[in-house]
């Protein structure tokens, strides 16, 4: 596919068709990412596929995070298995974390990289067909889930967690023109 | 070009030829940047492409800051060196565009702002390698100065320059090095 209609087509996906995205669409996907502009060549990206036992434990976490500030245990109960239920069902799950180590600026520039192998990551699976959800909800900030992936929260940072599959909607998406985001100085 | 013929051949480029970027092929390289992922469409990018004047004013503040790296007690002459090669070095990007970002409301939001213009800059740099143009984004003292982002017509307080894009032909394409995929790639159980 075409840079520039990669650039342009690419969606967030979030609803897909049922089917598995294989192990070497997924290695292409993510083999992209480490293709970004990079300061010092820090290499600070680190791709996590989740396997079953991991997708779970991640749906659960989801579930009791939106769930801390509902006493009702009827409405807990219910909310908990309909996200590890939503959870479960997108085909492929995986984690972009960032090292986060040393001076500010440091910090800033790895994590910049780390959104470009992001981006690198969404156009690949767009031009192998796969759409892609970056989600920044509470996990990103979730102890346990760092633990469970063998992280250390003081020296990484989950960037996002993303779920992937063959899209089964396309959304709309409009932007504001070029010209009202782009000036000339003299 | 091939998506990953352009991601996996895009380098940085230091060195250019003289000619600047036309302005039809900046603005197809830049049109790619809006359509990052962004979370809520806050559309928090801003590109400003410096003029002559404005590229002149920073390649002496980018000389000043050259000559500030010297170490105490070095000689006159070798100050006006650093100061003179600083110069040159700036006015040799052929064009100059900074890239800020809308720094407002929660810490939550700025940071995806911030994320979405990194990958607006990422679509940015894959587009100009399909045009055969080359970029580096640069960050240092000059990008965080209040004084450039007055110069720009941008607001310290609420725009931060992400950094400067310094675009042209490659006159030389440099050699890449990356860990091997497996090194930083896990499938969990």
């Amino acid at each position: 596919m075409d840079i520039l209609e990669a650039i342009h087509a690419r969606r967030t996906v979030g609803k897909f068709k049922p089917e598995a995205v294989p192990r070497d669409v997924l290695e292409r996907i993510f083999g992209a990412g480490i293709w970004a502009p990079n300061h010092r060549l820090t290499e600070p990206w680190r791709f996590f596929v989740l396997g079953d036992g991991m997708k779970r434990f991640f749906g659960e976490r989801y579930g009791i995070l939106l769930t801390r500030n509902t006493d009702d245990e009827e409405k807990v109960k219910q909310v908990r298995t309909n996200v590890l239920t939503g959870f479960l069902s997108r085909p492929a799950a995986a984690v972009i974390s960032c090292k986060q180590e040393g001076p500010d600026q440091k910090k800033r520039e790895d994590y910049a990289a780390t959104c470009c192998a992001i981006q690198n990551v969404l156009l690949a699976a767009w031009s192998e067909g796969v759409g892609v959800n970056w989600n920044t909800g509470p996990l990103i900030n979730d102890p346990p889930c760092y633990e469970a992936l063998g992280l250390h929260p003081e020296a990484s940072f989950i960037a996002g967690i993303f779920t992937l599959g063959y899209p089964e909607v396309v959304p709309d998406q409009k932007r504001t023109p070029l010209g009202q985001v782009m000036r000339y100085v003299p | 070009m091939d998506v990953m013929e352009a991601i996996s051949t895009r380098r940085t480029i230091f060195k250019f030829k003289p000619e600047p970027v036309p302005k039809e092929v900046l603005e197809r390289v830049f049109e790619a940047g809006i359509w990052a992922p962004n979370h809520g469409v806050t559309e928090p990018w801003r590109f400003v492409v410096l003029g002559e004047k404005a590229k002149a004013t920073l390649a002496e503040r980018y000389a000043e800051i050259q000559i500030g790296k010297c170490a105490d007690g070095v000689d006159e002459e070798t100050r006006r060196k650093a100061g003179d090669g600083g110069r040159a070095k700036f006015m040799s990007k052929p064009t100059i565009i900074a890239v800020a970002c809308e720094q407002t409301g929660v810490d939550q939001r700025k940071q995806e702002d911030y994320a979405a213009t990194c990958c607006a800059i990422q679509n940015i740099q894959l587009a100009a390698w399909a045009e055969s143009v080359g970029i580096q984004w640069s960050t240092g003292p000059i990008t965080l100065e209040p004084e450039t982002h007055r110069l720009l017509g941008l607001d310290p307080d609420t725009q931060y320059i992400v950094g400067f894009l310094y675009t042209g032909y490659p006159e030389v394409v440099p050699t890449p090095r990356r860990k091997p995929l497996s090194e930083v790639m896990t499938f969990t159980e």
